[in-house]
């Protein structure tokens, strides 16, 4: 059992060291005792240092002395020691450590180091990035996303802009003011707030002195210090627009005039497809353009042709392939046309070479060449027909004399041959003229054409003496045609002259003959007809 | 007036060549009989007052020459107070700490735990660390250039657990 005074000052004590608010007396025995004023004075001291420390008032200056209060004091010591190391940590000083604290010194040394660390990493990425920043080629620039002030720029972007570093800092340029058209930027920002980047959008922007950029700009949007920036890099591509633009205008007027050429203009690539055909082909071939850059080689050549082009292409590669240069092709070729028939073209080709050197491809003129065909076949058959009986004449019947004995010689295939003379021509002449002897030649003519084969030839051999060559014929059948020729000729009426006969002489290929020797038998077999009687067929043994 | 004891940092020796076995190695309490004996004599001599001035004054002295001799110069307040953290750890001289620091207005509170002076002696109700607040000041004028008056206000002495000392700036050298 305690007194009830000493209960009282336990209670007193107690309040002091438990509760939240204290008793405002001293207990009344104790007032005047200096040792429980002194005692009471240390405890208050202890809950209001406690008290302050707990809530982190570590300016809070610790009244007293002893050894409870000089650990609080020390505590708070430490705290703040730690307080005056952490503002040197946070100003960059990372030199700082912890000792005698036990594993909190641990701890915190080693947040320390890794903090260093992190902000060296930090560091180095910055400065990386700076780096990177300053000497990518293309103008990059970094700009407050709300009034975008321009907030850092590299080298590029002075190059580009022709604004001086000393000017931008003098007076801070905002990427509005660069802006040829505001809208461009709404529509961006719009953009960066929707997706959060831009690739490659094309802007007009201006320079320092006013004039007018094209610039490809992609962007990011990015946070500084938890602002919105954004980051911009602008490829100017102004050079290159104008390059573009010279290239369409150049490009137009070829086209203008490739459209309305009369020629068919094209363009082919080294697989044989068209790259470009000019409207022209449709007046010569009748297909329209779609419809030729549709078609395969086979439809754009007849068989004929093709063969032209595929060697072409092969040139081509070949040219291609060893760095040589695209020798021009000029040649005829034969088209298809959309009505079935065909259409002769001269096409000339050359090669295509891109500004490095670069084979592309090739260019082609094809000109409509019919008419001169025509004049060409006319001009041909004229040189080999005879004027009066439109039959051969003497040139063709030696050539193909030749060739059927050149023929017969290697391949061994017979030719037969027979010249027949009209008898008593000069009699018709006499008794009726010229123009009915004329009449005479053409008429026979007709009939001797009329009466052998498509493969033979019928020739005026000179006057009113004719050849035929049968070619795959030998002496037999030979002698079978003069004879069936003779017939004919005998019952033929001609205008006129009524009745004429004919004498023919036959001769066949041997290979101890040369084609003059030929002739030369038929010729003498001819002459041993007339001796004979005329109308009639002989040849030599 | 005739000097025979300027110091000099030579005056330390070489212990190496001195004390081949024994070394550096001595007890705190032959400091400290070397430093209390000190002080009752001169106290004897000089009275109490001018004992503590003496003995700020030789802090002061020493601190002078340990700055020179054990401090690598360098501007950085930080990386002098490493330091002299170090070095004072290194030296079982006491852990050093900073609690705050101005050096614009030229105001610390500095302190020193298991300091070598105090640490563990009994109370006393007055603080006894007056060559440590001459050390102290000598330190600081030495690393900023300003004098520094350095006043202990804890004490193990007094109770505390940590000496803890208010260092402030003066006009003196200006």
């Amino acid at each position: 059992m305690i007194s009830k005074d000493a209960r009282s000052l336990l209670d007193y004590l107690k309040a002091l060291l438990n509760d939240v608010r204290i008793k405002p007396d001293i207990p009344t025995d104790m007032i005047d005792d200096e040792d429980f004023l002194c005692l009471d004075k240390t405890i208050k001291s202890v809950r209001e240092a406690a008290l302050e420390l707990g809530k982190g008032n570590l300016s809070y200056s610790i009244e007293g002395k002893g050894y409870v209060l000089g650990s609080l004091k020390a505590l708070q010591s430490s705290l703040r020691n730690l307080t005056w190391k952490t503002k040197a940590i946070a100003a960059g000083d990372f030199s700082q450590s912890v000792h005698f604290l036990g594993d909190f010194s641990d701890s915190f040394n080693s947040m320390t180091k890794q903090l260093a660390v992190s902000i060296q990493e930090i560091k180095e990425a910055q400065e990386h990035f700076e780096m990177v920043f300053n000497t990518i080629p293309d103008a990059t620039i970094i700009t407050n996303f709300e009034d975008g002030s321009l907030v850092a720029y590299n080298q590029a972007f002075i190059e580009t802009t022709k604004f001086s570093v000393a000017e931008l800092n003098q007076n801070p340029v905002t990427i509005i003011d660069l802006y040829l058209n505001i809208e461009e930027r709404k529509m961006l920002l719009e953009k960066l707030k929707k997706d959060g980047y831009i690739e490659n959008a094309e802007i007009s922007f201006l320079g320092r002195s006013g004039e007018i950029l094209t610039g490809l700009i992609s962007s990011r949007l990015i946070f500084m210090k938890e602002v919105p920036h954004i980051l911009s890099v602008i490829r100017d591509i102004t050079e290159l627009k104008e390059i573009e633009k010279k290239l369409q205008k150049s490009e137009e007027l070829h086209r203008l005039l490739a459209d309305n050429a009369a020629d068919v203009i094209w363009t082919m690539n080294l697989d044989g497809k068209f790259s470009y055909i000019s409207p022209s082909v449709k007046k010569l071939r009748g297909f329209s353009v779609e419809e030729v850059l549709a078609q395969s080689q086979e439809e754009v050549l007849c068989p004929g042709s093709l063969i032209h082009l595929q060697q072409g292409l092969e040139r081509a590669i070949h040219s291609v392939q060893n760095n040589q240069p695209f020798q021009v092709f000029r040649g005829e070729l034969e088209q298809p046309c959309k009505d079935g028939s065909t259409v002769w073209t001269e096409a000339t080709v050359s090669g295509i070479y891109s500004e490095d050197g670069r084979f592309i491809g090739m260019l082609g003129v094809t000109r409509d060449i019919s008419e001169r065909k025509i004049m060409e076949e006319e001009i041909l058959r004229l040189s080999i027909t005879d004027k009066l009986t439109q039959s051969y004449n003497r040139l063709k019947l030696d050539e193909t004399l030749e060739q059927q004995f050149e023929r017969a010689k290697t391949e061994a295939i017979p030719f037969s041959i027979i010249i027949l003379d009209i008898d008593h021509f000069k009699l018709v002449n006499d008794t009726y003229g010229h123009q009915v002897g004329d009449r005479v030649l053409i008429e026979l003519v007709a009939a001797l054409t009329e009466n052998v084969r498509s493969d033979d030839i019928v020739g005026r051999w000179g006057g009113e003496e004719f050849l035929i060559i049968l070619p795959e014929t030998n002496l037999s059948d030979g002698l079978h045609v003069a004879e069936k020729l003779r017939d004919v000729v005998e019952t033929y009426r001609f205008t006129t002259a009524g009745q004429v006969t004919i004498s023919l002489g036959v001769s066949a290929y041997r290979d101890d003959l040369t084609p003059e020797s030929i002739v030369s038998r038929a010729d003498a077999a001819l002459y041993q007809a007339k001796e004979n009687g005329r109308n009639r067929v002989e040849f030599l043994e | 007036m005739e000097r025979k004891y300027a110091f000099s940092w030579d005056l330390l020796g070489d212990i190496a060549e001195g004390r081949p076995y024994l070394g550096n190695a001595t007890r705190i309490e032959v400091y400290r009989l070397m430093q209390f004996t000190f002080k009752d004599i001169i106290e004897q001599h000089v009275g109490w007052e001018k004992t503590n001035e003496i003995f700020y004054q030789a802090g002061k002295l020493a601190g002078q020459e340990f700055y020179q001799n054990m401090i690598d110069k360098t501007d950085d307040f930080n990386n002098f107070i490493n330091q002299l953290q170090t070095v004072l750890k290194e030296l079982g001289m006491g852990i050093f700490r900073v609690e705050e620091a101005d050096m614009e207005k030229g105001e610390l509170t500095l302190t020193v735990a298991e300091d070598l002076d105090c640490s563990g002696l009994p109370e006393t109700g007055y603080e006894i660390c007056t060559y440590d607040e001459g050390f102290i000041a000598a330190l600081l004028e030495g690393f900023s250039g300003i004098p520094f008056v350095v006043k202990e206000t804890d004490c193990w002495c007094t109770g505390d657990r940590t000496c803890r000392f208010s260092a402030k700036a003066t006009n003196e050298g200006n």
